[in-house]
């Protein structure tokens, strides 16, 4: 009943609005007139009686505004007015509406973007039907904290005893070169168990999976299924291609099926998989030891939760299986667990490694957030500011002190749909850029990495702003309302008090401090990545570096050796290239370590001996990286197997075992072989600045561990004469001529490759220097607005100065010390707050000290420069004001 | 009359519902006969009084229609309906356990 009549009022207060004013309109006047009739009544003449009538009934319009507010709808109706006049007011004021826009969409435009950057990282699932029953399950070695694989027999017995599954499949993503007609590619391909496809819940596009029975027998089953995206990209999306012959390592496949377009892979962040093959044929994948065997740990898993089990009961299941498995094999076995993981965000050691820059981008962010706050909330209080006279005539003519509210916090939401809608176009803009640095892998392939404006993120990031602009928007709003009538139509509205003069310059202060933290936090990653790409001690510049793994392609260990050499010789006969060596490791890896001690005191037990880093390296290696040797002689043609053992040291090795002595001819026990020392290096190995250099070990490429198929493998490291980009083509053709079939991989100029190595320095870099150089702006622009809105203020002061005689110049420098001064009371600020905030940077910066001295001077001469230039504009006014005119303004 | 005494909160409802249990009234009927039941209490002014109906009759607690005045003036009455009187019924009650506790809470 209740509800019926209030439905009922809906419907007539918004339909039917004209008649429900027209009768509130009679029923007022049909009130008066009974009030004077019964004043009359009383005996008052008629024109006292109503003069004394209309006395009592008071302000018509205010009582009229009352009713409506309290009939049914009423906000609804209220809202859309007041919508309307919000605009209105904002499109009669142009300038004021686009850079509060703008302000505001690069503020949600930036934060949308780290928030989503975050979300892809640490919390997006896979695109499968079902994502959030997926787990990974990954290795875990007692005492070390890292990821590792497991064995297919493993697996086998996981799948086949824990109940915790409806499904559990292993994946492993081997190192491809496909080869189809004239065309040739290294690629990602994933050998995986057969109910893969099943356990991510999909379907072919075409053809179809595998077959249970294609795991089974080793290198039977030579079949694959193409990703989506490289049927589409290397057979031009042929729907005849089933059936086709394609080869892969040298070994013919026929294609069996097509994946959807949504599978990429099941590890976010890694390489593109493009095509898989069943489990049978791990061998033409991997080499170095039986994927099929006990002990050869290759595979990761993927599982689909059974329903009702939580990832927290598969894990207590699968320790228990782990610690079978080791009773049953502690060959293998010991000490392994098992480590179970939502399949959320990238994968668990990635997301390791990006927390620390995802909190400093997340802080870079929030400064930027807060500066954008602080010039919305002086813009919005300048407007405010000038409209305070409207306002307090409005109240004075009766309008409600909720309805006024109401209008300002209509414009507030407005201004904040608009700056929200714009901000999504930013976000889109900075995720393209973002985008750049994790779409390739460090080998130059591809990466399964998206990252789309999430709804919750949006969503989250919209009422972040929306309650950012109504907290600004309403605070000022309910000041300005409250203004005192007759002192803001006596101020005659351009003496605001001093109170909101020193709040706005707060603001500013506030601006300038925040946005000198982050011109010197980019200026110091700037400078860190350009002592990156200079090398430390060496010089990558003309350097290309190619991955060679002739075991891929069935080579042995003579075979690989023979076409090394050959490699090395047409590369060094090709026009352009200076010089080619063959390395185990990419010159600037510091983390592959071996045993090192000095001849005499071999340690007791090998596990507590200590490691240092270490590489094999040809000869020429250090003239190719441009070091000039500080003792001895580099790695030459004796330094082969059979030869005596040699070793090249640098100087922190020298220091820790030959302090202050001469190390040359000195001898050294390296992984085992008693080796003379005939050359000494500078320190070359990348470290973050206060940390000292560790000791490092070179041996020859040629003499070595001969152990296992890698030794055969290398990166070799080519100069080149000019850009090293230019000289790629050459560089493989050099090689495919002794070869054809050989993969060639992470084939890319030595800077590109230290741009992958450093990716977070250059992600940090990247959008610190975007967010300062928004700040920068942004400061500017609120320091410009608080000194022309003081030239308006004491526009009669300068006019009473410049007819008292003051020249412009003295005019101007009233307006620009002011600027200069607010300027450096922000930087002052700033400064400590920067001082505080490159600790946080400590863990991506290289060679540069924190307190740099030049990136500290360099932000805040830059600030000046700002400030001046923010200063030029009403200085300029505050001169070109005339005295006469100047004296009259009100 | 007492001009400064405030109308709690919801006492104007109360008033209103009250003074037409007997009859239809017009506005300033109402506002009449509110100051005549409280002797005079009570001014209950146009700026209140209109919100306070409009807002009662949106909750169904009254109705309106158009009618002649004693001395045939066109104007607006309003009437209870059994939604009202239930209202009415239920704050009445409310309203004396409150005025029984606050007046034991002062005696103390």
């Amino acid at each position: 009943m209740a509800l019926a009549s209030r439905l009922v009022s809906w419907f007539r207060n918004l339909f039917r609005r004209a008649r429900v004013e027209r009768e509130l309109d009679e029923e007022l006047r049909t009130y008066r007139d009974l009030l004077i009739a019964e004043k009359i009544q009383a005996g008052m003449a008629p024109d006292q009686a109503r003069r004394a009538a209309a006395m009592e009934l008071g302000a018509v319009e205010h009582i009229k505004d009352e009713v409506r507010d309290v009939r049914a709808g009423a906000w609804l109706r209220d809202l859309g007015r007041d919508l309307a006049y919000a605009a209105r007011a904002l499109r009669k004021r142009p300038a004021f509406t686009g850079i509060a826009t703008g302000t505001l969409a690069l503020g949600i435009g930036a934060t949308a973007a780290i928030a989503s950057l975050a979300y892809a990282l640490f919390q997006a699932g896979l695109p499968f039907p079902d994502a959030n029953r997926l787990v990974h399950v990954y290795q875990s070695h007692p005492g070390q904290t890292e990821y590792f694989e497991l064995s297919y027999v493993d697996y086998r017995y996981y799948r086949e005893h824990a109940r915790s599954f409806s499904s559990l499949a292993a994946h492993y993503s081997a190192p491809l070169h496909f080869v189809n007609g004239s065309e040739s590619a290294a690629i990602i391909g994933s050998v995986v168990s057969p109910n893969y496809f099943e356990t991510l819940g999909l379907r072919p596009v075409r053809g179809r999976f595998f077959t249970e029975d294609e795991g089974r027998v080793p290198g039977r089953d030579p079949v694959v299924v193409l990703g989506h995206h490289f049927w589409q990209s290397r057979f031009a999306g042929d729907p005849d291609v089933l059936g086709r012959l394609i080869r892969l390592n040298g070994a013919s496949f026929t294609i069996v099926g097509i994946a959807p377009p949504e599978l990429e892979g099941v590890a976010f962040g890694k390489a593109q998989v493009s095509l898989w093959m069943p489990s049978s044929m791990f061998r033409v994948g991997y080499q170095y030891c039986d994927g099929l065997a006990p002990g050869c740990n290759i595979v990761y898993l993927i599982g689909r939760l059974a329903p009702g089990v939580r990832v927290a009961d598969a894990q207590a299941e699968l320790t228990t299986l782990a610690r079978r498995l080791e009773a049953a094999s502690p060959e293998t076995n010991k000490g392994l667990g098992v480590l179970v993981k939502p399949a959320r965000g990238a994968d668990p050691q990635r997301q390791a490694d990006s927390a620390r820059i995802l909190i400093l981008l997340g802080g870079a962010v929030s400064l930027v957030l807060l500066i954008v706050c602080a010039n919305l909330a002086g813009l919005l209080l300048a407007r405010n500011l000038a409209r305070a006279r409207e306002l307090s005539l409005r109240l004075s003519l009766g309008a409600s002190r909720s309805r006024v509210v109401r209008e300002l916090l209509a414009e507030s939401l407005l201004l904040a749909l608009l700056g929200g809608t714009l901000g999504i176009g930013v976000a889109l803009l900075c995720n393209a850029v973002i985008l750049t640095f994790y779409r390739f892998n460090y080998a130059g392939l591809p990466t399964y990495f998206n990252l789309g404006l999430d709804r919750a993120v949006l969503a989250g990031t919209l009422a972040v702003t929306l309650a950012t602009v109504l907290g600004f928007g309403l605070v000022p709003a309910l000041r300005a309302s409250r203004t005192d009538l007759l002192t803001t139509m006596k101020d005659e509205g351009h003496s605001p008090g001093p109170g909101r003069s020193r709040l706005r310059d707060a603001l500013v202060i506030l601006q300038v401090a925040l946005s000198l933290v982050l011109v010197v936090d980019a200026t110091l990653l700037i400078r860190s990545m350009r002592h990156i790409y200079r090398g430390e001690l060496f010089d990558p510049s003309h350097v290309v570096m190619v991955r060679l793994r002739p075991t891929l392609v069935g080579y042995d260990r003579v075979r690989a050796h023979a076409f090394q050499v050959a490699v090395q010789r047409r590369l060094e006969a090709t026009p352009g290239v200076i010089a080619a060596s063959p390395a185990e490791n990419p010159a600037i890896w510091a983390d592959n370590t071996i045993h090192v001690w000095l001849p005499g005191s071999a340690p007791a037990d090998l596990s507590r001996a200590t490691r240092f880093g270490a590489n094999r390296v040809g000869p020429r290696f250090f003239e190719i990286l441009g070091v000039r040797l500080l003792a001895g002689r580099e790695f030459d043609e004796r330094d082969v197997s059979g030869a005596p053992a040699v070793a090249i040291v640098n100087q922190a090795m020298v220091q820790h075992y030959w302090p202050g002595g001469n190390a040359l001819g000195e001898r050294l026990v390296v992984d085992g072989v008693s080796s003379e020392v005939v050359g000494i290096v500078p320190n070359l190995q990348y470290r973050e600045a206060g940390r000292s250099a560790e000791p490092f070990v070179y041996r020859s490429y040629w003499q070595g561990n001969a152990g296992n198929g890698r030794s055969t493998e290398s990166r070799t490291h080519i100069l080149v004469s000019g850009d090293p980009r230019v000289m790629l083509p050459a560089i493989r053709r050099a090689i495919a001529s002794v070869d054809p079939d050989m993969p060639i991989s992470e084939d890319q100029a030595l800077v590109d490759r230290l741009a992958f190595e450093f990716q977070p320095v250059r992600v940090a870099e990247t959008l610190l220097v975007c967010f300062g150089a928004v700040a920068m702006f942004l400061s500017a622009f609120g320091l410009y607005g608080v000194l022309a809105f003081r030239v308006t203020e004491r526009t009669r002061e300068i006019g009473v100065r410049m007819a008292l005689g003051a020249g412009p110049g003295e005019v101007a420098r009233l307006v620009v010390r002011r600027g200069i001064l607010l300027a450096l009371a922000g930087a002052a600020t700033g400064v400590v707050a920067a001082l505080a905030s490159v600790r946080l940077l400590r863990s991506l910066r290289y060679g540069v000290p924190g307190g740099d001295p030049l990136a500290f001077a360099s932000a805040l001469f830059l600030m000046i420069a700002v400030a001046l230039a923010a200063s030029y504009l009403p200085a300029r006014r505050a001169t070109r004001l005339d005295p006469l005119l100047a004296l009259r303004h009100d | 009359m007492a001009r400064d005494t405030t109308l709690l909160q919801g006492t104007l409802d109360l008033l209103i519902l009250k003074t037409l249990t007997l009859e239809k009234l017009h506005g300033l009927g109402i506002a009449r006969r509110v100051e005549q039941i409280t002797r005079g209490a009570f001014e209950v002014k146009p700026g209140s009084l209109f919100p306070a109906l409009h807002r009662m009759q949106e909750a169904g607690w009254l109705t309106s229609s158009w009618g002649q005045s004693e001395n045939g003036r066109k104007a607006r009455y309003y009437t209870l309906t059994s939604a009202g009187r239930r209202q009415l019924k239920a704050e009445t009650g409310e309203w004396g356990r409150v005025a029984l506790a606050m007046a034991l809470a002062l005696k103390a």
